[in-house]
C-alpha cells in the first residue's frame, strides 16, 4: 500500500467505498421478507396476459434481481446491469428508478448548491470579520449565534419555518418544487416559481451551517493571525487590505475546503428531512417514501446516488485543496 | 530636525506586557543612541528585552504590550510613537526594516516568492515599473548569493533553511532603507550557514553603508560584525560602547560574566564561568541595580541605588556603581 | 496539566471551576434538570393518556401546564414521562459509541500495522457512507422497539470519528518520552493503554461523549419525526411525529403548544448539552479559563 501515490491511494479507498455499498444494497435486497420478483410477475402476468415464465423474465430484468440463480452470478449481473444504467424498477412508482432519479436529483441539487453557496460565503465572511476585529460586538454576536443554531436540529427549524411562513403567514408555499400551473421550461415564470419554492428549503439548509462556516473561520483565522509570516507583513508596511486577504484569508480558508465536501455528505443526508417537511420533490424526499413503503429498488437506487455523491465531493474538495496548497501533494 | 550623527535616539522607554498577574516591564525607561553607518549589536539573555526593543521599532508590539507616556524614539528627527497609523505604515519597511529569525515562518507558505518581494513593492507606492522591480530584485538576490530565477518561483517551503534566510535579508533590502535591524538571523542554522550569512551581511554593510543593528544573545556573532555593541539586561542598559572596549575592557561585570561564559577555539581549557544565579523575575523585579543579586562585586549601594549610564571615557558608559574597581 | 490524585478533590475543583464560568453552570442545571425530570419525573408525575377529545390542543392552562393534545392529554406529562427514554437514547448511544471507539481507536494505535491499515480503511468507509440514509435503512428494517436497540443502531454509526481521532491521539502519545519508557520496562500494552494513554484522553472522550450524545438526540428526533420508528408516544420525537403529520396540529392555531413543547425542550436540553461542554473543555484546558 505505500507504494502508491496519495491520489491512486484516495481512488483505491473510493472503489471500495463504493463496492461496499453496494453491496450493502445488494444485501438489503435480498434480506427483505416476501419475494419481490414473484410478485410483480404475478402483476405482470395479469397485466399483460404473459405466462409465467415469460413475467418472471421480464420482472428479473426490471428489478435488477434474480434469485433463482446462484449468489456469485446474481452480484455479477447485478453489477452489469448497474453499469448499463439499469436501476430496477420502483415498486411503489412502477416507472425506472433511473427516471426517478433523474427527475428528483436536480432539485436536490438546486437547493443543495445555493444552501452551500450562501452559507459559506456569509459564514466565512463573519467569521473572518470577527476574528480580525477582536474587541467590538460582531465577535461575542457571531459566537452566540452559531452556539444557538447548534443547537437546533435544522429539521426543526424547517418546521418552525413551515408553521410560521408557510402555514400562518402564507408567504411561502407549502410543498412542490413549482407551482402546478407554471409550464417547466426555461420561462422566467418557471424560474420564478422555482426560487420562490425553494427559498424555505435554502434558509433551513442554511441557518445552521451558516454558523458552523463562521465558527471554523472564526477559529481559523485566529490561529492565521498568531503566525509569524502576518506579523511579518504588518512590518512589510503592506496595506490591511491585502494583509487580510493574501495573507490571513487564504491561509485560513484553505483548511476549511475539506469540511467542504464533509459539509455536502451532511446536507445530503439532511435533505431527507428538509424535503419531507418541506414537500420538495428531491432525492431526499423520495428516499423518505421510499422508506415508508418498503420501495427496496427505489432505495437501493437513492442511496447509491447519494454515496456516488459524496465520494465525488470529497474528492473534488482534495483536488481542490491540494491547488491551493502547494505543500501538499497529490501526485 | 533630521540628526546627523545619530538615526536613533530613544529617550525614557518603557515598555510593559499586561498579563494576567500584573505588568511585565519588558523594557524599562532605557536610553539608547545608535549611530549613522555603524554596525551595532546588542546582546543578552533571552528575556532581557531585545526584541520588544526591536517590535517597538518596527511597531509590531503585541495587543497587550503598553508604552510609557514619556517615552520618545526618534527616528531621524522624528518621533515614531508619535505618528499615525498610516504614517507608521508608510515608514514601516521602508525606513527600517528588519531581517527575521531563520526558525520563523516569516513568509506566507501559500505564495510564491517573486509575489512577497512585488506585494511590499506594490503597497508602498514608489511608482516604479514591474520590470524595473524585477531587476532590482535580481539584483539584491545576487548580493545575498541566491540564484533569482530559481527562488523567485519557488515557494518558500521549497527553500532550504539557509536560502529562506538569505531571501529574508533581501526581502528586508528591497526598498532600500535607512536602517536594517537583524534579530538572530542566524540561530537554528548550522555553523557552516551561519559563517556564510555574517558574510553576507558584512559584505552589505560595506558595499552599502547602512546602518545595522544586531540583535542576539550570541555574542560571536556580535564579536565578529559589529563595530558598536549594547549590552543588555533585564529590561536595562548595562553598557554602551564600540566593540574593542567591549571586548577588551569590560566595565561592566555582567558583561564581563558574559564574556567568560563563552567558549572559544583557541581556548585556554581554563574554566569557563557561567553566571551565577538566574535572570529576575520580571514582575518583582530586585531593589537598586537588577543586576546585584547575581554579582560578584554587590556592595550596599547596589541593593539600594539605580545606577545611570556613566560615561567612562570615550563614549564607553557602564551602569554600575562599582566600575572603577572592575577595572582588570 | 496536573490533576490531583483525589477523586473528590478533583471533582470539587471541577465544580468550583464549572460555577465560575456562567455558560458551563448554565448548561449543568440544565443537564441535572432533566436528568431529575427523566429518573423522578415519571413517579413523581402520574401520566393520565384519557381521551377527552372536546379538550384537545388547549393552550397552557392551570390545568394542564403546557396545553393539550390532539386527544386532550396533558402535554407536560407526556413531556415528562417521555424524557426517560429520550435521555436514555442519548446516553445509550454516547455510551456505546464511546466504548467501540475507544476500543478501536486505542487498538489500532497501539497495535499498529496490518491490523491498523484495515480498521483505518474501515473508518474512512464508514464516514464516506452517508450517515443518515443508512440509519433510516437499518431502523427501517429491524423493527426497532425499544430505546436501547435504537441508541446501538445509532452507536454504530457515531464511533469512526472518534475512533479516528483517539488513534490519532494515541499515535502522537506513542511518541512522546513516557511511554516509550514503559516500553522499555517491558510493560504489557494494556498496562501502557490504561495507565498511560488513557487519562491523557479523557477530557477528549468526555467532550466526545456529549457531542454523540447531542448527536444522538438530533438523530432519533429526526428518525422519529418521519415516523421511521414507532417508539412510544411520549417519546418526544413521536410527539413531533403527530404533531406535524398526523393530526394536522400545524394548521391549528391554538395547537401551537403541541408542536412547540417537544421542540423547546429538545433544543433546551441540546443548548443545555453544549454549554456544559464548553465547561468540560475549561477543566481540562487550563488555557481556556478567562
Amino acid at each position: 500500500m505505500n507504494r502508491l501515490t496519495p491520489l491512486q491511494k484516495k481512488i483505491f479507498t473510493s472503489l471500495i467505498t463504493v463496492f461496499v455499498a453496494l453491496s450493502f444494497t445488494f444485501a438489503l435486497m435480498r434480506l427483505m421478507p416476501g419475494d419481490i420478483v414473484d410478485e410483480w410477475a404475478r402483476e405482470l402476468q395479469v397485466q399483460q396476459g404473459l405466462t409465467y415464465q415469460e413475467a418472471y423474465k421480464i420482472a428479473t430484468t426490471r428489478l435488477n434481481y434474480d434469485p433463482s440463480v446462484p449468489l456469485p452470478l446474481q452480484y455479477a449481473r447485478y453489477i452489469g446491469g448497474l453499469l448499463k444504467g439499469n436501476l430496477g424498477m420502483s415498486l411503489n412508482y412502477r416507472i425506472p428508478v433511473s427516471t426517478i432519479i433523474l427527475k428528483a436529483l436536480p432539485w436536490t441539487l438546486f437547493v443543495a448548491s445555493l444552501a452551500l453557496l450562501v452559507s459559506f460565503t456569509v459564514g466565512v465572511f463573519l467569521g473572518m470579520l470577527a476574528a480580525w476585529k477582536r474587541k467590538g460586538f460582531l465577535d461575542p454576536c457571531v459566537t452566540f449565534y452559531a452556539s444557538l443554531t447548534q443547537a437546533i436540529p435544522n429539521f426543526l427549524f424547517a418546521l418552525i419555518l413551515l408553521v410560521v411562513f408557510a402555514v400562518r403567514l402564507r408567504w411561502f408555499p407549502l410543498r412542490g418544487a413549482y407551482d402546478i400551473d407554471v409550464v417547466p421550461g426555461f420561462n422566467l415564470a418557471f424560474f420564478l416559481s422555482a426560487f420562490h419554492h425553494a427559498v424555505l428549503p435554502v434558509v433551513a439548509f442554511t441557518f445552521q451551517t451558516l454558523g458552523g462556516w463562521a465558527l471554523s473561520m472564526r477559529a481559523s483565522a485566529m490561529s492565521v493571525l498568531g503566525e509569524d509570516f502576518v506579523m511579518v507583513a504588518r512590518a512589510k508596511g503592506l496595506k490591511e487590505r491585502r494583509i487580510a486577504v493574501q495573507y490571513v484569508g487564504r491561509n485560513a480558508i484553505t483548511p476549511l475546503i475539506t469540511s467542504l465536501a464533509i459539509a455536502i455528505g451532511g446536507m445530503l443526508g439532511g435533505a431527507i428531512f428538509i424535503e419531507t417537511i418541506f414537500g420538495y420533490p428531491g432525492v431526499g424526499f423520495f428516499f423518505g417514501t421510499a422508506i415508508a413503503t418498503r420501495d427496496f429498488t427505489l432505495i437501493q437506487g437513492l442511496f447509491l446516488i447519494t454515496t456516488l455523491a459524496i465520494i465525488i465531493a470529497n474528492f473534488a474538495a482534495d483536488i481542490v485543496y491540494s491547488k491551493l496548497d502547494k505543500r501538499v501533494k497529490l501526485e | 530636525m533630521p540628526d546627523t550623527e545619530h538615526i536613533l535616539r530613544i529617550k525614557d522607554l518603557r515598555v510593559e506586557y499586561r498579563v494576567r498577574e500584573g505588568f511585565v516591564k519588558s523594557v524599562d525607561d532605557i536610553d539608547l543612541d545608535i549611530e549613522k553607518g555603524k554596525f551595532t549589536a546588542i546582546i543578552g539573555e533571552s528575556g532581557c528585552g531585545k526584541s520588544t526593543l526591536n517590535n517597538v521599532i518596527m511597531d509590531i508590539l503585541s495587543p497587550n504590550a503598553v508604552i510609557g507616556k514619556n517615552s520618545r524614539v526618534f527616528f531621524n528627527g522624528e518621533d515614531l510613537l508619535k505618528l499615525d497609523r498610516e504614517r507608521l505604515r508608510q515608514f514601516r519597511w521602508r525606513k527600517a526594516a528588519m531581517v527575521f529569525q531563520a526558525a520563523q515562518n516569516a513568509l506566507n507558505p501559500l505564495l510564491k516568492v517573486s509575489e512577497q518581494f512585488l506585494d511590499v513593492i506594490e503597497d508602498h507606492e514608489t511608482g516604479e515599473k514591474k520590470r524595473e522591480s524585477l531587476q532590482r530584485i535580481n539584483k539584491l538576490l545576487e548580493l545575498v548569493k541566491l540564484d533569482s530565477r530559481r527562488v523567485l518561483s519557488s515557494y518558500p517551503h521549497e527553500l532550504s533553511g539557509g536560502m529562506r534566510q538569505r531571501t529574508i535579508i533581501a526581502l528586508a533590502l528591497v526598498l532600500d532603507p535607512e536602517f536594517l535591524i537583524l534579530d538572530e538571523p542566524t540561530t537554528a542554522l548550522d555553523i557552516i550557514t551561519q559563517s556564510y550569512i555574517f558574510d553576507i551581511l558584512t559584505d552589505i554593510h560595506n558595499r552599502l553603508g547602512l546602518t545595522m543593528a544586531l540583535v542576539t544573545h550570541d555574542i560571536s556573532a556580535a564579536a565578529r560584525l559589529a563595530d558598536n555593541v549594547v549590552v543588555m539586561y533585564a529590561g536595562k542598559i548595562m553598557e554602551t560602547g564600540d566593540i574593542h572596549s567591549i571586548f577588551n575592557s569590560s566595565r561592566h561585570p555582567y558583561s564581563r560574566g558574559l564574556l567568560n561564559a563563552m567558549p572559544s577555539i583557541e581556548g585556554e581549557t581554563v574554566k569557563k564561568k557561567p553566571i551565577p544565579g538566574s535572570p529576575p523575575d520580571l514582575l518583582n523585579k530586585p531593589p537598586g541595580c537588577v543586576f546585584h543579586p547575581r554579582c560578584g562585586l554587590a556592595g550596599e549601594i547596589c541593593a539600594k541605588e539605580e545606577p545611570g549610564l556613566e560615561d567612562t571615557g570615550g563614549g564607553h558608559k557602564t551602569a554600575c556603581h562599582k566600575w572603577r574597581e572592575a577595572l582588570p | 496539566m496536573i490533576m490531583p490524585r483525589n477523586t473528590g478533590k478533583r471533582l470539587l475543583e471541577s465544580f468550583t471551576i464549572i460555577k465560575h464560568n456562567r455558560r458551563a453552570f448554565f448548561g449543568l442545571c440544565v443537564l441535572v434538570f432533566f436528568i431529575l425530570m427523566a429518573t423522578a419525573g415519571p413517579v413523581v408525575i402520574p401520566l393520565d393518556m384519557s381521551q377527552d377529545f372536546l379538550m384537545r390542543f388547549q393552550g397552557p392552562s392551570w390545568a394542564h401546564i403546557l396545553g393539550t393534545d390532539f386527544a386532550g392529554r396533558d402535554i407536560f406529562q407526556q413531556l415528562v414521562h417521555g424524557s426517560t427514554d429520550v435521555l436514555t437514547i442519548a446516553f445509550a448511544t454516547a455510551f456505546f459509541g464511546s466504548f467501540i471507539a475507544v476500543l478501536v481507536g486505542l487498538s489500532a494505535g497501539l497495535v499498529g500495522g496490518k491490523f491498523d491499515m484495515l480498521m483505518m480503511r474501515i473508518i474512512d468507509i464508514f464516514l464516506t457512507v452517508p450517515n443518515f440514509p443508512i440509519m433510516i435503512i437499518f431502523a427501517s428494517i429491524f423493527r426497532i422497539n425499544d430505546p436501547i436497540s435504537f441508541a446501538l443502531v445509532l452507536a454504530a454509526w457515531s464511533w469512526p470519528g472518534l475512533a479516528r481521532a483517539l488513534r490519532a491521539q494515541v499515535l502522537s502519545l506513542k511518541h512522546k518520552e513516557f511511554v516509550e519508557v514503559s516500553r522499555v520496562m517491558a510493560m504489557p500494552y494494556r498496562h501502557i493503554m490504561f495507565k498511560e494513554a488513557l487519562p491523557g484522553l479523557m477530557p477528549y472522550l468526555m467532550i466526545n461523549f456529549i457531542d454523540m450524545a447531542r448527536g444522538a438526540i438530533t438523530a432519533s428526533v429526526g428518525i422519529m419525526l418521519l415516523g421511521l420508528v414507532p417508539l412510544s408516544v411520549t417519546n418526544w420525537g413521536m410527539m413531533l411525529n403527530f404533531a406535524t403529520f398526523q393530526t394536522g396540529a400545524i394548521y391549528v392555531p391554538s395547537a401551537l403548544s403541541y408542536l412547540l413543547s417537544p421542540m423547546l425542550a429538545i433544543i433546551l436540553f441540546q443548548y443545555g448539552l453544549i454549554c456544559f461542554a464548553s465547561g468540560v473543555e475549561e477543566i481540562f484546558d487550563p488555557r481556556l479559563r478567562s
